[in-house]
């Protein structure tokens, strides 16, 4: 017999157990290509990191010391085997050796810090079936994605064990019910398919906001197709201009786990960070792109429907995604 | 690859890290700027001066002020950027940041618990558990951080003091840490809801030694002094635990405060 929601909501209410502390900037995801390696991609701040990796190096570096992605890229590799202490990659129990590659990029200003994109790649044991991870370098929330599934952990704290085979972790609903409580949750209505969107609060995707950035500026990530890559591009990309990158794109995905092609292109390219559509941890899908999903927060003075000449501004709840377009005007040429 | 054991031995290495509490506090970026200029405000979350940031997130903010000759003014940030606020120091003296939290819920394990009411000195909450025979059990709290730090533009002059900003648990400086001597003491006083607290540990370190704390508990009025032999970044703390309301579907509420500053 199942239990109403209502009633296993109450229950899971009640039997949560929270940890968490304040939500960070760092994100892990974890693939395995092909079932034959694994590379385990880290996004955190690089100041952040290296200054940690000083101080347990018995260095201390002032304040002041806005350092440059390039200074900071250098250092890193220097600081390997510290690094290595507070990291660890397992498979079955048995943690291994990953080779490591370092890159950053981002310059400090004021309102951003270079980001570090640390890559720990191998080959999978043979046989291996479950994965685990502990990263010991934050002492805040973050996020760690395996195959479809992501987890919420403390730094220190070792994720649940990852089967290989299937790319889920071996999580139950209730566990993924808990964590959602325990980060708290938000849930929009949708006006069109009536389907609850349930989010994690005070979650933000980004490890780096942009510079000049509005926040809280969604758009369709059929906007990004509509638009096309090359047109899209010297709009993101943040030394273009001033007026190249005021805004901050959530990419949200229909039905799809993965970004476009074309979207990975730019964020690979840029500073920006997309955001794949939320994964409803309860229900196990990827949210429908419904009004909900493809919210239009205030300054989207960019975004219009498709068969409108006035922007789509101040309408959260009955834009529908599919209809939403770029306007014109605000792209920037490839020449400036 | 690693033996089993040996992994299982890295990871109460790796789980050791997080056993202890997190403070947070704040690190401006600069601490003895120009008048005119703009400061970050970096929030970060750590231990010993290791620390994270924690991203502008205006759910968990409930106060995030400066203070200067010029009056009281909301730190601006934008959500999800880190520096989480910028202040433009306006004028000459002693400019003074403040974050208050939300009070946000937290479980742990009993051990956990009670080692970190070790740590951060509040034995006569264990002693509490003990007697309530609430030793063996897991603790449900609602910590609220309280951090403030001290930054100072101009010719130093001791007459530039810290200021009161009312949070629930606030470390306060009696003498402007910028216009110290050398081998000056610095009076500090701990308040609690206003009044001063006493008994409770406070704790100092440097950021170039964090592991050299200095410690001592509050006298009757609420105060203690350091003697900050070592020029740098400073970071004071403490931690103030009562029974949480009952609305707030805790045991406990704990509050973390912090204050940050440079020595020269």
């Amino acid at each position: 017999m199942k239990l109403p929601r209502f009633t296993l909501a109450i229950l899971l209410l009640f039997a949560v157990r929270l940890e968490a502390h304040e939500i960070g900037n760092t994100r892990v995801s974890a693939s395995f290509p092909e079932g034959k390696a694994y590379e385990i991609e880290i996004i955190t701040d690089a100041a952040a990191l290296v200054e940690k990796l000083e101080i347990m190096s018995g260095i201390s570096s002032p304040p002041e010391s806005a350092r440059k992605a390039v200074e900071l890229e250098t250092l890193l590799p220097g600081y390997e085997e510290t690094f290595r202490r507070r990291v660890l990659v397992a498979f079955d129990g048995n943690a291994v050796r990953p080779a490591i590659q370092y890159s950053v990029s981002g310059e400090p200003t004021a309102t951003t810090s270079p980001v570090a994109v640390i890559k720990l790649i191998g080959e999978l044991p043979h046989g291996a079936r479950e994965f685990e991870w502990t990263w010991s370098w934050t002492f805040a929330t973050y996020s760690l994605t395996a195959g479809e599934s992501t987890e919420w952990l403390e730094g220190g704290q070792p994720s649940a064990p990852v089967l290989l085979t299937t790319g889920r972790q071996t999580r139950s609903r209730a566990s993924t019910g808990v964590q959602y409580l325990t980060l708290g949750f938000n849930t929009h209505r949708s006006a069109r398919t009536r389907s609850h969107v349930v989010r994690a609060r005070n979650l933000f995707p980004d490890a780096a906001v942009p510079r000049d950035s509005e926040p809280g500026h969604r758009l369709h990530d059929r906007s990004l197709h509509h638009t096309g890559t090359k047109r899209l591009w010297p709009r993101l990309h943040p030394d273009s201009n001033s007026g190249a990158a005021d805004c901050r794109i959530d990419c949200v995905r229909r039905h799809r786990k993965h970004l476009h092609v074309g979207t990975q292109a730019v964020a690979r390219s840029s500073h920006f960070h997309f955001r794949p559509a939320s994964w409803n941890g309860v229900r196990r899908c990827v949210e429908r792109a419904g009004p909900a999903a493809c919210g239009i927060c205030d300054g989207s003075r960019h975004v219009q429907y498709r068969s409108r000449s006035r922007p789509a501004c101040r309408d959260r709840y009955r834009i529908s995604g599919c209809r939403l377009v770029l306007r014109p005007p605000a792209m920037v040429s490839c020449s400036l | 690859m690693l033996k089993p054991y040996r992994f299982l031995l890295a990871l109460l290495i790796l789980n050791s890290a997080m056993l202890s509490a997190h403070d947070m506090w704040i690190e401006p970026t600069a601490y003895l700027p120009e008048t005119g200029r703009i400061v970050g405000v970096k929030l970060r979350v750590g231990d010993g001066f290791l620390g994270d940031p924690v991203p502008h997130n205006a759910a968990l903010i409930d106060e995030f002020v400066s203070v200067d000759s010029t009056g009281r003014k909301p730190v601006v940030g934008r959500p999800g950027s880190d520096p989480a606020g910028l202040v433009r120091v306006a004028a000459p003296g002693m400019l003074i940041i403040g974050y208050k939290s939300n009070p946000a819920p937290v479980a742990l394990p009993a051990a956990k618990f009670n080692q970190y009411l070790r740590e951060e000195g509040l034995e006569s909450i264990l002693e509490l558990r003990a007697l309530r025979n609430q030793t063996g059990s897991d603790a449900r709290e609602i910590f609220s951080r309280c951090a403030k730090s001290l930054v100072f533009s101009g010719a130093p002059a001791a007459s530039e003091t810290d200021r009161v900003l009312g949070f629930p648990l606030e470390l306060v400086t009696l003498k402007n840490p910028y216009a110290l001597r050398g081998g000056e003491d610095l009076p500090v006083t701990l308040t609690y809801e206003g009044k001063p607290l006493s008994g409770a540990l406070v704790v100092a370190m440097n950021r170039a030694d964090p592991k050299a704390k200095i410690t001592a508990r509050t006298d009757k009025s609420g105060r203690v002094s350091f003697k900050l032999a070592q020029a740098g970044q400073w970071l004071i703390k403490a931690v103030h635990m009562v029974p949480a309301p009952a609305s707030a579907n805790a045991e406990w509420a704990s509050f973390w405060a912090s204050l940050t500053f440079e020595s020269r």
